[in-house]
Parts: structure tokens; sequence; C-alpha cells
């Protein structure tokens, strides 16, 4: 493996929606792989089961059989909202919701198994204040596609 | 408003740490800024680089060799952005053309979202630079404002915008999430966040920050006491300190943070430790190398040239590596014999100083016994932080290791019977330092001994020294050097033994690149041959000790042989107790020498049980063998040891060098560098470590042992074969007192001119005991020259100890050690030798008014002896004929006069 996958993404509704996939040479920032192999080589423990009970908004490459080969959380980096200064020495930043339009880019890196990078939602259904017990929270943790890109090794994309 | 409205003027790079396609890029693009300001442009872009860099975790080195920052110059028609002036504060809406249209109200209800075209900035970037991570958009504009995202905008005159920029780069780049606690739900209601930095989780030993954890185990480590407000502290813990702490993610409630605050709640506050754990994982990727470039390789051949036989040695395929983090190389297409990998077949290579830093795969070579050229070999190294693979080319040849052929001649005079102040007889001195120089010869040395006193005497001739108990010249040496006496009635022909030398090393079986003896004398010629009447016949080296002072051996002509054979005379004045090894490492340093070692440092003292004595030494990537000897009295008892400049501890026993040990010294050699420890150890500060065994067999039966300040004295060496060598030597204007005694060292490398740093002295140690430093400065326009002199005003023994220490020509600090002596004395430049050694001339009537020689020789070889009394002597065994040939042989050589008490002691001897 080498190099990364430039995926670009536009607000739209309450999401995003994909825009396109571009091959870069660059890298991309450590994610989570699926076990037993990475494309390295390496061999690690998988952590994305660890990972299935948090919420936020995830970065996924499937393979053709749809199984997830890498997650990354990118909640921050496909936001909801944008953070702007305020000047006000008490609360100095706000936050107003992402434009309709705009268009937010991340990196993927550039795995041969993957098909298909997709942006999923996990939100918890409801939880009590302090309550953190992480089994029963698994439980309530619901995921939603909310967009995805098909990987043509060419460099062509397929956005739906 | 639009491209229209400005103009591209390029990209530059401000912050260089490699190629884009392997680093962290942040570009920096202007806009709002007009031809006229781009000045200002490019120091705000600077105030920003300049500003992450001191931000940590941004200040590490391995975090700045990942990162790149360039700065896009763009011009606008008009300064600042567009402002709608939607909160209506400003007293109405102003505009300005600028190329990506900045604009404040940017969603048009909030007055401080400042943003842009921002697709219009990815396409303008990515066509400089696909390989872009973040963009960084500054705006010209007095008015605070700004957006976050991977694509942030920022107006630049605010007094904290550089921290929010970092602030929001947090988010957009590693994911991390605001810990501030306004802007939300009092209390948080969603699950486990998953961003690294907040959590629901209160309880410190569950948190998923729990390894960072230092707060101790109240949950939460900080509750707030009012969910309607932010908590206003103080903080239970110092700052700093990690644990749980309610508020966080726009929530006053139900939400913890890592730390009291950070800069991911407040841009005062430097990253909190959970916070850098992230961004030094996300950045790490980007700082190991690269193929194509960051990783070169240095030596495509591995050269194992001139290796002597049987010599195992190392060498390394040396990489050129640009990263701040360490790589591994693995080795494809392994050695096959006489080549072999030295460590293994993984090696990883750590940073080693700024990039572009070497890095080391150890390969080896074994030398046959066979000289001539080998078969070159081809292995493949394999970078696996690249993929690259680098062919490497083996190549090597063995030369015969130089050979050298030593022949030791010794006086066995009568004389050596003598007791030294000391408490030896010279015999027992000569023999125990004979023994330490048979002790440490290199196996392929060859030894053969023989003696003199008024005959010359064979003892054993030249053999290959071999390894000890092989039964081999060595040992041989070893039992001759025992059982060498002196005849009490003995004289000293020192032409004699060294004509014998002469013939016996020029017969010598075998091959010898080097033919040396050593010639040990105590007083003067009172036989013939004379070293005047064999001089022409000596075709090697020849190296004298003489044992006495100048007024007994009178050496001007011994002086004379040794240095016409490029040898030395050393002469050991008056053995007192403080000179208990002092011809041991005469003997020592004469062995060095002819086996082309230098010596490193040379100190000795005294030890306890359970004392550990380090003596530090510098070795440099010239020395090619060292030595390590420790002399003891006796040095069975020893431990010793070698610490490396890494730390590691070789011990006596490792095979990965030669160790022995005999009851008089103990040493290690090994073949540079060295494996300790599985890794390569040569140039740097090594340490020879010695302690006493307590527990030594017969340690107890030494005198005093019981006594609480029971101690041994011992003498260390360290002699290195080197291509960086001192070569010092003493040049006298006369053999009398007021003699100037110039001192020169002379320092080279590889045999040229030496290129680098160094200061030199002597320490100069005057015939009545007294101490001088003499310093040796450089001489000008003579590189590696160091010369001073001295007045000899003193009759005696002058010794000049001269110390050498500084830096190679590659940086690396170096020191070398050696011996030389000079010796002045009453008539010291008569042409006979000398006369009276209270004043000078010869011959009778000189001195005390006797002229011993001619009356002896009268007495015994005239007609003062009746026939009678002949036969009477000659009955008890008296030859008198040899004793006429004696003196008069004696007065030939001019030494007569002078050597009374010797000629006086061997008379009596034989009258007895």
């Amino acid at each position: 493996m080498s190099g990364s996958w430039r995926l670009s993404f536009v607000r739209e509704g309450d999401g995003y929606i994909a825009r396109s996939a571009d091959r870069i040479v660059g890298r991309t920032p450590g994610g989570t792989w699926s076990n037993p192999e990475r494309p390295d080589g390496k061999e690690r423990t998988s952590r994305l089961e660890k990972e299935s009970n948090t919420v936020g908004r995830f970065l996924e490459l499937r393979d053709e059989e749809g199984r997830t080969l890498y997650r990354r959380a990118v909640t921050q980096s496909l936001p909801d909202m944008l953070e702007y200064p305020t000047g006000d020495p008490d609360r100095p930043f706000g936050r107003a919701p992402v434009p309709q339009g705009k268009v937010i880019f991340v990196r993927a890196p550039a795995d041969e198994r993957a098909r298909s990078a997709v942006v999923v939602d996990a939100t918890a259904a409801k939880r009590g204040r302090r309550s953190a017990d992480a089994g029963t929270a698994e439980a309530r943790i619901q995921k939603r596609v909310i967009a995805e890109i098909s990987l043509r090794q060419t460099g062509q994309e397929e956005a739906r | 408003m639009g491209t229209s409205d400005g103009t591209i003027i390029g990209m530059a790079k401000i912050f260089d740490s490699g190629s884009p396609a392997s680093r962290w890029n942040l570009v920096i693009v202007s806009d709002g800024y007009r031809n006229t300001d781009m000045a200002q442009f490019a120091a705000d872009a600077n105030a920003i680089r300049d500003f992450i860099f001191t931000v940590p975790p941004f200040d590490r080195p391995e975090i700045i060799a990942g990162i790149n920052i360039y700065r896009l110059d763009v011009t606008s028609t008009d300064s600042g952005a567009d402002n709608p002036d939607c909160d209506g504060v400003n007293g109405g809406a102003t505009t300005a053309t600028t190329y990506f249209d900045s604009t404040f109200c940017s969603d048009g209800t909030t007055q401080r979202l400042l943003s842009g075209d921002s697709a219009l900035v990815e396409a303008t970037v990515a066509g400089l630079l696909p390989d872009w991570n973040q963009i960084q958009v500054l705006v010209n504009d007095p008015e605070r404002g700004g957006a976050g995202g991977t694509i942030a905008w920022s107006s630049n005159q605010s007094s904290d915008w550089r921290e929010v920029v970092l602030h929001e780069i947090g988010h957009s780049a590693f994911e991390l999430a605001d810990e501030y606690d306004y802007g939300g739900p009092d209390t948080f209601a969603d699950g486990e966040p998953d961003e690294v930095n907040v959590t629901i989780q209160p309880d410190p030993a569950l948190v998923k920050w729990k390894a960072l954890v230092t707060a101790g185990s109240a949950s939460p480590t900080r509750s707030n006491p009012s969910c309607a407000s932010t908590d206003p502290g103080p903080s239970p813990v110092a700052a700093g300190v990690v644990g749980t702490f309610e508020g966080a993610k726009y929530s006053h409630c139900g939400a913890f943070r890592p730390v009291w605050t950070c800069m991911m709640r407040d841009t005062a506050d430097p990253f909190c430790p959970v916070c850098t754990g992230k961004i030094v994982a996300d950045l790490a990727p980007f700082a190991q190398p690269a193929p194509g470039g960051d990783v070169t390789l240095a030596t495509p051949t591995v050269d194992f040239n001139d290796v002597p036989t049987g010599l195992t040695v190392n060498r390394a395929a040396r990489f050129n590596v640009n990263s701040a983090l360490p790589v591994t190389f693995q080795i494809i297409t392994a050695p096959t014999p006489p080549f072999a990998q030295a460590i293994g077949t993984l090696v990883v290579a750590p940073p080693a100083g700024p990039a572009p830093w070497p890095g080391y795969v150890w390969l080896q070579f074994q030398a046959g016994a066979t000289p001539g050229p080998v078969p070159s070999q081809q292995i493949t190294i394999r970078c696996l932080e690249t993929g690259e693979d680098f062919l490497v080319t083996l190549v090597a040849n063995v030369i015969a290791r130089p050979r050298v052929a030593t022949q030791l001649v010794f006086d066995k005079s009568g004389s050596m019977l003598d007791l030294t102040d000391e408490g030896r007889t010279k015999e027992q001195v000569l023999r125990d330092a004979a023994s330490v120089f048979a002790d440490l010869l290199w196996d392929d040395n060859g030894i053969g001994i023989n003696a003199y006193d008024h005959d010359p005497h064979p003892i054993l001739d030249v053999a290959v020294a071999g390894a000890p108990g092989a039964g081999q010249g060595r040992d041989a040496a070893i039992g001759a050097i025992g059982a060498h006496v002196s005849n009490p009635a003995g004289m000293t022909a020192i032409g004699d033994g060294i004509e014998l030398a002469a013939q016996k090393l020029t017969g010598a079986p075998g091959t010898w690149d080097n033919r040396a003896m050593l010639v040990m004398t105590d007083g003067i010629e009172t036989a013939d041959k004379g070293v005047a009447d064999v001089a022409d016949a000596i075709t090697s080296e020849v190296y004298a000790i003489g044992l006495g002072t100048p007024e007994q051996i009178r050496p001007a002509t011994l002086n004379a042989l040794t240095s016409g054979t490029g040898g030395y005379l050393l002469m050991t004045g008056n053995l007192s107790t403080n000179d208990g090894f002092l011809l041991e490492k005469y003997y020592l340093q004469i062995l060095a020498g002819v086996n082309n070692n230098d010596v490193v440092l040379d100190p000795e003292g005294r030890i306890a049980p359970g004392e550990v004595v380090r003596i530090p030494f510098d070795v440099t990537e010239q020395d090619v063998e060292i030595t390590a000897i420790a002399l003891g009295k006796p040095a069975h008892f020893f431990i010793m040891a070698l610490e490396t400049p890494a730390g590691d501890i070789v011990g006596f026993g490792d095979p990965a060098l030669i160790a022995r040990a005999s009851p008089r010294v103990m040493h290690m050699r090994a073949g540079l560098p060295l494996l300790a420890g599985g890794k390569p150890a040569q140039a740097g500060r090594w340490t020879l470590l010695l302690a006493l065994n307590p527990r030594g067999t017969g340690i107890k039966d030494n005198p005093g042992w019981s006594g609480a300040s029971f101690t041994i004295p011992y003498s260390v060496s360290v002699t290195a074969l080197s291509n960086l060598r001192m070569t010092p030597a003493l040049h006298q204007s006369s053999l009398q007192p007021g003699a100037t005694v110039t001192a020169r060292a002379v320092l080279t490398e590889y045999g040229a001119i030496f290129r680098g740093s160094a200061a030199v002295r002597a320490e100069l140690v005057r015939p009545d005991g007294t101490t001088a430093l003499l310093p040796l400065p450089a001489v000008a326009g003579d590189p590696g020259v160091f010369q001073n002199t001295v007045v000899a005003d003193q009759s005696g023994v002058w010794k000049f100890r001269f110390l050498a220490s500084g830096m190679t020509s590659h940086e690396q600090p170096f020191m070398r050690e050696a011996l030389r002596t000079a010796a002045v004395w009453q008539g010291g430049d008569n042409p006979n030798g000398g006369g009276d050694p209270s004043g000078g001339g010869s011959g009778p009537g000189s001195g005390d008014g006797v002229n011993w020689g001619d009356l002896l020789e009268c007495l015994f070889c005239g007609n003062v002896i009746d026939p009678r009394l002949a036969e009477r002597l000659k009955s008890a065994g008296f030859n008198l004929d040899e004793l006429c040939r004696c003196l008069k042989a004696a007065k030939r050589c001019g030494c007569k006069e002078d050597n009374r008490n010797d000629i006086i002691k061997k008379i009596t001897a034989l009258l007895r």
C-alpha cells in the first residue's frame, strides 16, 4: 500500500453526501485496521470492536464483501458545526451550523482491497446522566451510513 | 469578486522537512492582502510557523521532522473581507474585492463566522501541492473572525489569532474535541464520544486515558458543583495532573476532560498529555522516511581490504537516513562464509544526531589462514519503512599479518645479582619483566633468547610464540626466563650478546616482516666484544634497556646503536620502591612498538579488596585492535572487564575477545569494532574495570592480608594497533650535564599528516626525583609536530612521559602515551665513554688520583704475582689469563677506570 485517497463530501441537510475521490501520493494519519493483517504486513489486535460502543462520525474502508477494513473517527473533520472566535473572554468560541453546500476533504489510506469508503454516523439512542456502563451502551448505539464513495483503483470515483 | 479580483503569485516552502509526499503539509493562504500587503502576509505566515514550533509537542524533533509549511501568495484587489455587519455593530455593511471572497457573517447570521470560497481555495492549493493536509486561510482584516475545518479561516490581527489557529488544527487535523463546557446542554446526554480527549466515564481507573492518569482514584477527580455553570475551581490537583474533570464538550456536567485545562479548553494553555499523545501518534507516519531519497545507501561496497590472517573484522554498510524515527533494515539475501551478518537479520537503527544520520548494518569477515583475494559477494538489504531494497557488494582480501621476530638479550654478569633499592635482585627484576613480555606476545610473534657475560650464551632459538600451553616458543621462553641465572664471575661483553642475537634473528626460520632485538644490560662493557665492535653487523631494530644509572652503564655507544636502527634506549636509573613496574613497562612498551601498537594510557596505583578501579580511555575509529593489560604483584587475583562507550560490560571470558591471565599479567585483546551485547562498539570513551577477587586462591597468604589497609599494586596499560600514531623522540645536544634535551612528538593519521587538534605535554622526572610538566607546543608550519626543550642540568636519567590528547580529524577524542629517557653523566661526551664521573676526563691521575684499571692490569698482568702464587691461584680455579684478557679489553673500550666497582667485585668473587 502506498498513497492515499482524498475524499470530498458536501454538506447537505444534517449530513454529508459524497462528492469525489482522488488518489494522491501523500500519507494518511493512522486509524484502526481490521484483524489480522494490516496492509504493511504487521499483525495487530483489532480494536474495531472496542470502538463500536462510541458515538460520533467514522470513515470506514470496506472490501467488496462489505467487511470493514479500516476505521477512523472523523467527527471533527466532517463536523456539523463550525467553530469561530467570538472575542468574548468568558466564551471565546462560538459554533454555527456548517453551511449547506460546504465542501469538506478527508484522507483515507489507499488500500488495494478497499472497494468503498463510507461515512457512518454512530449515535446513542438515549442515556441517563453519568451512566457509563459500556456493555449496555454498545447495545444502544445506532449506526447509519450517511455517505458512500466507490473506490476505483484507477482513480475514478463513483459517488452516491 | 473572485479570481478576477487578485493574482496567484506562487507558493513558497517556508519550513522544509522533506518531500511533500511523505510529510504533513500545512499551507497558509492569503486573502484580502493587496500587492502592497504581501510583506505583511509573509510576516504573518512566519508568525504562525514560528509559534507552532514553540508549542509542545510540535517542538519535538520527531514531530518537526514530519511537517512542511508552505505559503501561498495570492494578492487581492482590496484589503480585508466583506463585512455584512449582520450583528449591526459596525454601522453598516462594507465590501472588499478579494480573490477567495472572504466574508464575515458567512452563514448569514453569525458576525464572527469568517470564511470564503473553500472549494476555490482547495482547487488552487491542490493545483500546486496535491498532497496538502491542512489549509489555513489568513484574511487581512482587523476584526476578529474565523472558521474551523480542514480548510480553516482566520483574520490576522487579534491578539490570539495564532493560538486560535492551532486550536482549530487540533480539531481538523487530530480529531480533538473541545473541552470547554458552554454552548451545549447543561448536562451531556450522548454516548461515549469517539474523540480521545472527552468521555462520559468519570472513573479514572476505567477512563480511556487511564494509562496517563496521575490524579489518584477519586471518581471523578473533580465533579462540577453546579451543572448550570462552568466549574469555578480551583482544581483539586496541580496543573497538568491527568484525571477526570467534569465539564467538557459544551456541557457543564456529564462529560469529562483529562486535565483541569488544555489548549482544547483554553487557547492560553498547552496541549494536555492526552491531546499530545494523539498529535504525536497521528504525525508519526509523516516523520517516517519515505521511499526515493529519505534512506540512501552510502556504501554500495563494503570493503574488508587487507585483513590479516586469522583476524575477524566487522565493517558496516552505512545508510544515510533522513528521519526522526528509527528505521529497520532486513538482510534479505544473507552473506555466506567467510562473510557473515554481525548482529542479526533485522537491524533497528535509531536516530543518531540530526538528520540525515547514519544507520549501520554490520557485517563480518573472518580471514582464513591463507593470504590472497576472496571472492566477492552481493547481498540485499531492505529498509522496511520505505520498502526499498539496496544491493551491497562485499569484497575482501587476506594479507599475511606482519610478523615480528624478537630476540631477548639478557645480561648475566655477576652484578645482576646485586639488590636494587626496590628490593629484588636485578636478575629477578629481569626475569619478572621478561616474563610479562613473553606473556603478552601475539601468537604469531617469534621469540628467541640469548645471554651474555664476557661470552655469548645461546638459550633459545627464535620460534613462533603460539598460544599459551601449546608447547611452542612462548612456553619455552617462559621456561627459559624462569631458569635464567647470572654468572657471579661473569663480566660484561654487550657486543657478544648483540652479535649472537643478530645471528639468531638473521637465521630465524620462517618468514618475518620485522626483526627486533631487546638488549638488557646493567653495567659498562668490561670484556670483548664491545657494542662498537659489532655495530656494523646489525640489520634489525635494536632496543635496549639500561638497568642502572648512566654513570654505571655509560650508554653512549648503545644509545647511538639503538637510534641508528630505529629503536631506542630506555634507562631505569636506580630502581626505587616506586619503580615496581618500571622494567615491565619498558618491555611492554617495546613489545607494543615492534608490533606497531601505540600506548593509549599507562596509569598505576593500588587496589583493595572490594574496590573497583575505573580507568577511562578513548578509542577512535582509527584504532584497529586494542589490548588492555593489567600488571599486578601478583595479577591473578584481579577481576578485569571492559565497559564500552554504550555502557555494555565485556567480561574477561567473553568470546568476542582474547583474554589471558598469568601470575604476572592479565590482558584482554580485541579487534575493533567489538561486538558487545549485540552492538558494535568502537569509537568513544571506554572504561577498564579492575577489581580484586577477595576469594582468589592464595590471596590471604599475602603479607598484610588481615590488615585493614591491604592493597595490591597494579599497573594498567591500554595499547592500540591504530592508524593514529604518536612517535616520540628525545634528542640530546650532548651526554653531559647541561645538555639541551629536545622532546619531540609527531602525530600521524593513516601514515599522513595529522589533521586533528591535540595538546601534547611531557611529564618529566628528573634524576633527583623531582617532577615538572613540559608542554610541547605545536611547531608552526609543521602539522602534527610538537616540540620543546629542557636543559638536563643534573647527572642521571631523565624520564619523559609523553602525553597527547585531543580530537582526531574525525572529531573523536583520543589519547596516547609513551615513555622515553635521556641520560647525561659527567664525562659523557668523552670519546672513551667518560672518565671521572665527578669531573670528566680520563686517564691516569684523574678523579681520585688512582687509575684502578692500570693498577689492576699491572697487578695481575705484569710481573707482580709470583709464579708460585699464580700456580696456587690456578689450582684454586682462578683463571689469571682470562682476567688479564678482561682487564685489557676493559682498557681498550675506555671503561676500565670508571667501572672499578664492577671489576673489583668480580675479582673479589674470583678470589673468594
